[in-house]
């Protein structure tokens, strides 16, 4: 297992320097320099005081230096500084950081609470009625936009049911409260994944349900409980463990989404209003952080899958 | 999704019904094999449903100009706020841009080797941003067209295909008929045009249906956001966002580009689940 987990962590290395070098270059496609953006179109300047701007910013240097010294301020945790606010860009992408990591997780408990009950079911009770009716349902939630079932929410909630969403409160002071004002949000975000999860643990239980082993274990008189939950649904959740891997990327993605509509000032808020003051290190510094955060996700999922099927450590 | 009741595939996952069929080929023998797709693909009951729906999007697109009875840009104040009776369709302009890739990509599995490390390990790259937050990213820099739009949502996409090629590509590479091909002396591009791109295409084309749906869904969340399609031009995501504002005094205007961006894109999972099925039944 150790040797497993260090060849991922490894294999991280060239994939966390593609990251930096796609997000350095991202501000180098914008049309214009650094310095042009940062002082907009209302100040005359002399060429002498933009080549002295320039030399400060240390944009008059050769594209590999200039890389070489943002992966270096990366690293010492200097992630800029905001164009705007003139404050540094890290501290205030990690006091965001929390919410857009609740909401997120939160959305992935709401769907695997949802969905891996009903793909039980639906596998178990293959073809009925229920079966049909949840293949049909799981395939709507896959196509619902999510911005638009939050959209929807909001006016069903506050508008037919009055019930007040409430204002964002930090879980350190009330986490009732906190679950009260993320748990529209989060389901909003969770109804894609809860139908993508459904119909893969459907599919993988129905697969193992065919196996000789359960033939076995049903032959040799267990309970349909004990086959189920020993024999059956370890096996089956595997596959579905790989799925819900790959969808952190559209929980962490669509948290700025979600945030937009239900005013939750997370990350992808900041981003967002980052992107139309055209404040463009807060805008590196957050697309940045999304993307260390799926790649760390992605690591605990790949470790927790070699962890459950000891295949994949040996294969 | 998996038709129930299709016991027509033996142990060996083929149709028996199906060799019956071929093994009695007239010099008709082509059509009938032809009807038998046709008998599959209708029977499959899902699919036909997809492109059903997709269809009847592309009718109204196409034939907007005749049905639309005003212009969709000029203003119409007196008519502010009046429950609007159908969408627009400005979802489904970004059809696969990907074709480049793809053909790279199968180049990688093909050739193996270097060239495949390092086009995958690109991809890794890629595949490294959550897809919705890059293409967010890009728009951020190179500033809202509908052009834009369209290599944004292409790029972010590419892995899923390139992963998808590349792996048919792999299975495929080792299969007896390339051998035979490789010993007959064809060069490897005819090998790749004639040989290999034929006997990926189902995976390929069941990943454009399933894909072209997160497209859309990606184009409506972008142009929602105010970074994908911009007003006067009418995007079913740039409505949604118009009609957000007066959702309480005029929720209608929120209520049916949602559902149309659903309708379609639930076309798009259909077409893709039957074609799955029908086309590939192994990727079950």
């Amino acid at each position: 297992m150790q040797r497993y987990l260090a060849s991922r962590v490894l294999a991280l290395v060239p994939v966390l320097f593609g990251i930096l070098a796609v997000v350095f270059l991202l501000i180098r496609l914008i049309p214009g320099d650094a310095v042009q953006l940062f002082l907009g179109t209302q100040v005359e300047m002399t060429p002498a005081q933009m080549m002295e701007l320039r030399r400060f910013f240390g944009v008059d240097k050769p594209i590999p230096v200039q890389f070489a010294d943002y992966l270096a301020r990366i690293f010492r945790g200097d992630f800029g500084v905001s164009l705007r606010t003139a404050r540094p860009v890290l501290p205030d992408i990690l006091t965001r950081l929390p919410l857009s990591f609740q909401l997120a997780s939160l959305a992935l408990a709401i769907a695997v609470l949802i969905a891996i009950p009903l793909g039980i079911v639906s596998a178990v009770a293959r073809n009925s009625t229920y079966d049909i009716v949840a293949r049909i349902t799981g395939l709507l939630g896959l196509s619902i936009p999510n911005f638009w079932l939050g959209a929807m929410l909001i006016l069903v909630f506050s508008r037919f049911l009055h019930v007040p969403l409430g204002q964002y409160v930090p879980l350190s002071q009330n986490p009732l409260l906190t679950l009260r004002s993320l748990s529209l949000p989060a389901l909003a975000l969770g109804v894609a994944i809860a139908a993508i999860l459904m119909r893969h643990t459907r599919s993988s239980l129905l697969e193992v349900l065919g196996q000789e082993y359960i033939r076995t274990a049903r032959g040799k008189g267990l309970r349909a409980r004990v086959v189920m939950l020993r024999h059956a649904l370890p096996n089956a959740m595997i596959p579905v463990i790989t799925v819900l891997g790959f969808q952190m990327g559209y929980l962490l993605g669509g948290t700025v989404v979600i945030e937009e509509i239900f005013a939750l000032p997370g990350m992808g808020r900041l981003v967002l209003q980052a992107i139309f003051q055209r404040d463009y290190p807060v805008v590196q510094g957050v697309v940045l952080v999304i993307a260390l955060l799926f790649v760390v996700t992605n690591l605990i999922v790949d470790v927790l899958y070699a962890w459950i099927d000891p295949r994949i450590r040996y294969g | 999704m998996s038709d129930p009741k299709d016991t027509r595939k033996d142990a060996s996952g083929e149709s028996s019904w199906y060799r019956t069929r071929v093994a009695a080929t007239t010099p008709l023998g082509v059509t009938a094999a032809g009807r038998w797709w046709l008998w599959r693909f209708v029977h499959n009951r899902v699919a036909p449903i997809g492109l059903v729906i997709i269809a009847a999007n592309l009718g109204v697109a196409l034939l907007a100009p005749v049905i639309v009875p005003h212009d969709v840009r000029a203003m119409h104040p007196v008519d502010a706020l009046r429950p609007p009776g159908h969408g627009y369709l400005f979802g489904t302009d970004e059809f696969g841009r990907d074709v480049l890739s793809r053909v790279l990509m199968l180049t990688a599995g093909f050739y193996g080797g270097w060239w495949d490390a390092l086009a995958m390990r690109t991809m890794d790259i890629i595949f490294a941003f959550p897809a919705i937050l890059l293409a967010i990213a890009i728009m951020a820099v190179l500033g809202t067209s509908v052009g834009n739009l369209v290599l944004a949502i292409g790029i972010v996409y590419t892995p899923q295909f390139a992963r998808v090629a590349r792996a048919a590509a792999l299975t495929v590479r080792g299969l007896e008929f390339m051998e035979a091909a490789r010993a007959l002396g064809l060069g490897n591009a005819r090998i790749i045009a004639r040989h290999l791109i034929p006997n990926v295409l189902a995976p390929i084309t069941v990943q454009v249906s399933l894909s072209l749906s997160l497209a859309i869904l990606s184009e409506s969340a972008l142009s929602f956001l105010g970074l994908g399609t911009q007003p006067p031009t009418p995007s079913w995501g740039n409505m949604l966002s118009e009609g957000r504002q007066f959702l309480e005094l005029a929720p209608w205007n929120a209520v049916f580009p949602g559902l149309a961006i659903m309708l379609v894109v639930l076309g798009f999972n259909l077409l893709g689940d039957g074609l799955r099925d029908f086309l590939d039944p192994r990727l079950r």
